[in-house]
């Protein structure tokens, strides 16, 4: 050590070599000395369903959007690491969409809220404060002083309690407490709430609803912008519908024609997306509606020829002539599309109108609904396709005006405590609607949110509830349909249940007015005893006798009622028999709520259909002016501005998960951030270039954005996703892209309340700045190569599918005595939504980069999805764009390139046909990437980053790779020994359907498909020798297990 | 004058720790070769001189006490081995039991009791130890009918439980080839 430091003095080249050389060697000796010894801790108590290194599932509900889901969370040694859909769930079928399967990243977020947190000040005069960590008990007490406060003052009007769209018990206790308070105020917000088909459906059929759609049903699906697939009510159910009503070989021919200002990934799933003025859907909806009146192809059975009238006078002005001067839609088009619509021949309910997404959420949004409404009521889809059901949630979600009205009342002084649970205005509301402001100036806001985002960074009090991982809770999409929400894990941080939060807080405050002698409101319900959990059970023994009404009792001995008098023992007797009898019976009872319990928690729900409502056109009818479809002149600016939900994020709230930000948005490959969407065309006429900043400005605010180039996007349109542009939601959200809101105009639409997420008029200035965003695809050109085939629905039909062409091999074949895995993947069905992604990435503890170095084109993803658009020749009505979407990932090629060429042997041929990847083995040579042709191989050019408590999710069945290892797919081989163990459990062979990888589970679609190629019997073997079956780049002669099912074109 | 003598100090350091290093790493290479080379097995390392124990244990816990004496069988303690892929440290609960009857003024039975007491797991250090990136599973084996003393020795016999055979890749694969149990290296590394 002496000697080290008296040469730091005058170290030079020579010295510092040598030391250098010294240094290595007995590093080297060092790493050589035994490993160290580690302790092995047992448990005090086992829990008595574990067994350490086996999982444990719970069945659930997804709680990332209103959807819910049904899931089942896989946990390990108590802490969950992965969800999959739950298959008993009616919907989704065992389906997840990626922002479920990313909800793991909401529980292990490491910077949610570790505890209740208050908010000190520092320095009143500049403003400054800081949040402080505080007991639950201080915390609840400062928040039920609050309550008492206000109640004994007699101002409980003056609470607003804000949470998102809840249903069930949750919903109805947060009704109740707000009632037993003395009449809180009580708003259910979320972003996208449907407003214009709301208020639409109020005006046709008296119903301010949001019905169920049936994708499956439909032959013909016609979609105004509902964006069905990605955010639009519930994606996963409506995807699976959608792609096994249209499976080729299942004798139906399901067409779908979508009408969208931008190419969006449900439209490019559509045989035809027709490129449509912004803002003109409903004029071409009601052009459709006026055809089929006018030609007496009207199907709905029970219209009466009054009404048929007045729709006819509603929609006389919108002759298709008048529907294309707007739109730009050919009128025979329209005209040809409104007759398929309204087939006779087909009978009425068989197609389906869907309005939807922000296409149809601007001036005249109610309007446009109003219009796809009376399409689907005469073409008779009303009952049929479009199903009303009875207590739907959606119903009782407040409106965009109805959070602008609060947000008033804040600055107006009239609320003086705000408890806003897992909501944030402050960043979804047009920013020119100033929550923020208005949060300032309400005296105390205590949030219940268990992530720090803009709107709790105003807060005064944070009480951090559980996440819904952590959480029991059920949710009720519709009269019949119960999901039962039970926890996964014990909470990670000290947070406890927005329900007992409620409940301690109210029970409080009643108690303390109560003994200060006030008056507390009678009429309503008083607030439940005891905790969330027990309120929950009690709802479900309502529950448990509606759904399976208790067994009737044994005959009981009728009540003797005999005059004359009885002996008074006797009397006695009979009493306590009587009490004997009832404690038997409560007994008895109590015992079969039990079982019913257990088992709805095992089921994670009851689902039954439901009866559809039957509806019919209501006295609002004359209400109803569809003027506003004309549209209102363009102002002065010169583009108009269209927000649009994100698939990844929805309104925002998915930012703060990282596999959310890294994987790349399958349309424009874009990752860790956001850009003005413009066309090429635009982009040269106010004189940009791709990645360079621009201003946008409004009437209402302006932003710079990064121009990202995409030519699928109506001329003078921009377009901007919604979610991104944080400024206070943790390290992987903040500072990400640009938040759109801020240019939006604040007023609601007039006739629904709803926001105007499109039609803003902007300007668009370019800076002399570039910011380029991260692009992981530079071109979707296939030049000639065939990686993402297709096959015409008639060539396939009459059997005109060029098969591939077999190639003659020197080497020998390989062997594979006992199984052959493989992969089909049907890009027909496949509609590039990234679920199959983010489950990789859970599955496989693949390591998130971050945007920096996805900005230098790195990524680890093990599975990607290509785009590829192949040119094709323009149709009237606007471009039509073959849009195709192809799962890459590791092909376990059988004359592998890669194994070849390693020379340590690190990957080779599995005797089951797996290329195999030995981490242990590998000393990072990347000789195998360089020789992939599939570019599916990551090489760990950094060790991974799994901050606290991140790491918690690590699936330990999987190695967590370090710096200087290649890693690849590997067909999930921890699932395949797992299928292969649980069969020798059972002395059995392996069965089609045992090994299912993380992205075949999770396809909504059910477009992968994996199994055992030497079972000729297994569905993996079938598809791939369906006709339209290929390979991907196959003249390599590369023979890969994965076969590609050419999508089917129109 | 000095400085010369420092730098040919560091050239014999630098030299000395070279071929040490490079000693070290051809017998680890000569021994990884000969672990693989099946037509040359390598000498079972089950010789108690190789027998390894990590160090002092928490409690001087002796199996041949419990399995010789009072015939317990190994899976009432490691209650997993059959169900899952270890084979589980019995619980604290488990230890106390039978003891909290059973020989409760011994000094080490006392120590239990005070982990019970104080609801705290006993810090047990691990004498068979698999590198990160190997996967074990004792289900398997136990399904398979292997004894448990073929990989842990006769922990039976033993007091203290030690370490007797090597546990190394080579050693695995001996048994694999001659039970004509799967080679392929996915069966251990994922």
């Amino acid at each position: 050590m002496a000697d080290l430091s008296a040469l730091t003095e005058t170290v030079g080249r020579r010295k510092f070599l040598k030391v250098l050389g010294g240094a290595g060697p007995a590093a080297a000796v060092a790493a050589c000395s035994p490993v160290p010894t580690e302790t092995i801790i047992p448990l005090v108590v086992p829990p008595d369903d574990a067994i350490p290194g086996v999982a444990t599932w719970y069945a659930s509900v997804c709680g990332e959007c209103p959807s819910g889901c049904g899931t089942r969370v896989r946990t390990r040694e108590g802490r969950a690491v992965k969800i999959e859909g739950n298959p008993a769930h009616p919907g989704s079928q065992g389906a997840l969409c990626i922002r479920g399967q990313a909800a793991l990243q909401g529980l292990y977020n490491p910077d949610r809220f570790p505890g209740p947190q208050r908010r000190r000040t520092t320095n009143a005069a500049a403003g400054q404060s800081i949040f402080e960590s505080v007991s639950w008990e201080e915390a609840e007490r400062e928040l039920a002083d609050r309550i008492r406060a206000l109640v004994e003052s007699g101002n409980a009007d003056r609470i607003a309690v804000v949470t998102p769209l809840l249903s069930g018990t949750l919903d109805a206790l947060v009704d109740r407490w707000a009632a037993a308070v003395g009449g809180a105020r009580r708003l259910r917000y979320e972003a996208f709430a449907y407003e214009p088909m709301r208020a639409a459906h109020r005006l046709v059929f008296d119903r301010a609803s949001v019905p169920c759609h049936d994708f499956g049903r439909a032959d013909l699906i016609v979609s105004f912008g509902a964006d069905f697939m990605e955010t639009w009510l519930s994606t996963v159910s409506q995807s699976r519908a959608f792609a096994d009503a249209r499976r080729p070989g299942n004798g139906r021919t399901v067409r779908a024609v979508h009408f969208e200002p931008r190419l969006s990934l449900t439209a490019s799933s559509a045989d035809e997306w027709i490129r449509i003025e912004p803002g003109s859907e409903g004029a071409v909806a009601a052009a459709m509606v006026r055809t089929i009146v006018e030609e007496g192809r009207v199907q709905a059975t029970s219209i009466s020829a009054e009404d048929l009238v007045r729709i006819r006078a509603l929609v006389a002005d919108w002759t298709p002539e008048a529907a294309a001067a707007r739109s730009g839609v050919p009128a025979s088009r329209i005209v040809q599309l409104a007759r398929a619509f309204s087939d006779p021949g087909a009978g009425p309910g068989r197609t389906l109108a869907a309005g939807g997404g922000v296409a149809v959420s601007g001036p005249n949004g109610t309007a446009a609904q109003v219009a796809v409404a009376l399409l689907n009521y005469v073409a008779g889809n009303v009952g049929s396709t479009v199903r009303f059901a009875p207590d739907s949630p959606w119903d009782n979600a407040s409106t965009c005006a109805d959070l602008l009205e609060l947000a008033d009342a804040m600055r107006d002084g009239a609320i003086e405590l705000l408890i806003l649970h897992q909501v944030n205005p402050a960043h979804t509301l047009p920013g020119a609607a100033d929550f923020a402001g208005a949060l300032d100036a309400v005296p105390f806001v205590a949030a219940t949110s268990s992530h720090p985002d803009e709107t709790t960074a105003r807060a005064d009090l944070i009480l951090p509830a559980h996440t819904p991982l952590e959480s029991w809770g059920d949710h009720r999409p519709a009269a019949g349909q119960y999901g039962l929400m039970q926890p996964a894990m014990r909470p990670v941080h000290d947070t406890r249940h927005f329900g007992d939060i409620l409940l301690r807080t109210g029970q409080a405050a009643l108690a303390a007015a109560a003994e200060a002698g006030i008056e507390t409101p009678t009429a309503t319900p008083p607030l439940p005893e005891g905790e969330f959990y027990e309120v929950l059970r009690n709802e479900w023994r309502a529950i448990k006798d509606a759904l399976d009404p208790p067994a009737e009792p044994a005959d009981e001995p009728e009540p003797q009622e005999d005059t004359e008098p009885q002996d008074p023992a006797a009397v006695r007797r009979a009493a306590a028999a009587a009490r004997r009898a009832a404690a038997a019976a409560r007994q008895a009872a109590e015992a079969e709520f039990e079982a019913f319990w257990a088992d709805v928690v095992r089921q994670g729900g009851r689902w039954s259909p439901f009866e559809p409502e039957s509806m019919n056109v209501g006295p609002r009818l004359g209400e109803i002016d569809l003027a506003a479809l004309a549209g209102t002149g363009n102002g002065q600016r010169a583009l108009t501005l269209m927000t649009y939900p994100s698939l990844h994020f929805l309104d925002g709230r998915g930012a703060n998960r990282p596999w959310l930000q890294e994987i790349p948005d399958p349309l424009l490959k874009t990752a860790w951030g956001n850009g003005a969407e413009m066309t090429p065309e635009t982009a040269a006429a106010i004189g940009a270039e791709d990645g360079q900043l621009v201003t946008l400005e409004s009437d209402h605010g302006s932003v710079d954005a990064t121009v990202v180039l995409n030519p699928h996007l109506h001329p003078g349109v921009v377009a901007i996703p919604i979610g991104q542009g944080h400024t206070d939601f943790g390290r992987y959200a903040t500072g990400r892209g640009v938040n759109p809101l801020v240019l939006l105009d604040p007023a609601p639409e007039a006739a629904s309340g709803g926001p105007r997420w499109a039609g803003t008029r902007i300007d668009a200035t370019p800076r002399a700045l570039h910011r380029p965003v991260a692009r992981l695809q530079q071109t979707f050109d296939q030049q000639g190569r065939g990686i993402a085939q297709a096959v015409s629905r008639a060539a396939l039909e009459a059997g005109d599918v060029h098969p591939e062409e077999e190639h003659f091999s020197l080497y020998p074949e390989h062997e594979h005595p006992t199984h052959r895995w493989g992969m089909a993947i049907d890009l027909n069905a496949c509609n590039g939504c990234n679920a199959c992604v983010a489950a990789c990435y859970a599955e496989n503890n693949v390591p998130v980069l971050g945007a920096d170095k996805m900005v230098r084109g790195r990524t680890m993803s093990w599975l990607r999805i290509e785009r590829f658009v192949e040119p094709q020749p323009a149709q009237d009505g606007g471009a039509q764009v073959d849009s195709r979407f192809l799962p890459m990932l590791c092909q376990h090629c059988d004359h592998a390139p890669c194994e070849s060429v390693c020379p340590v042997y690190a990957t080779y041929h599995s005797e089951e046909g797996l290329n195999a990847q030995i981490y242990n083995r590998c000393v990072g040579t990347r000789y195998c990437s360089n020789n992939c042709p599939y570019k599916v191989r990551r090489f760990n050019w950094w060790d991974p980053e799994f901050p606290e408590p991140m790491n918690l999710q690590l699936n330990p069945d999987v190695t967590v790779r370090s710096a200087g290892v290649m890693e690849k797919c590997t067909f999930c081989v921890q699932r395949i020994q797992d299928g292969k163990d649980r069969a020798r459990d059972d002395d059995r062979p392996v069965q089609d359907g045992d090994v299912t990888p993380a992205c075949a589970q999770t396809c909504p679609a059910q477009a992968i498909v994996f199994g055992d190629m030497n079972d000729p019997q297994s569905r993996v073997s079938q598809l791939s020798a369906a006709d339209r079956g290929y390979h991907a780049l196959g003249v390599l002669n590369t023979r890969p297990a994965v076969t590609y099912l050419k999508k089917v074109l129109p | 004058m000095i400085r010369g003598c420092a730098a040919r100090r560091w050239i014999h350091v630098a030299l000395t720790l070279m071929g040490f290093t490079l000693a070290i790493a051809m017998a680890v290479v000569w021994r990884d070769v000969a672990a693989q080379e099946p037509a040359t097995p390598a000498p079972a390392a089950t010789t108690p001189s190789d027998a390894a124990a990590p160090g002092e244990q928490p409690i001087a816990f002796s199996h041949s006490r419990h399995v010789q004496q009072a015939g317990i069988d190994c899976q009432f303690c490691h209650a997993y081995a059959r169900r899952g892929p270890v084979a589980g440290i019995p619980s604290v609960e488990r230890c106390v039991g039978c003891h909290r009857s059973i020989l409760t003024e011994r000094p080490e039975i006392v120590k239990v009791l005070d982990y019970w007491d104080q609801e705290m797991p006993i810090p047990w250090l691990r004498v068979h130890d698999l590198p990160d990136y190997v996967r074990f599973s004792h289900k398997a084996h136990v399904r398979s009918g292997i004894d448990c003393a073929a990989c842990h020795g006769d922990v039976a016999r033993m007091d203290i439980a030690v370490q007797v055979e090597s546990l190394s890749m080579g050693w695995c694969v001996d048994c694999h080839s001659s039970r004509d149990a799967s080679r392929d290296c996915l069966v251990c590394h994922y």
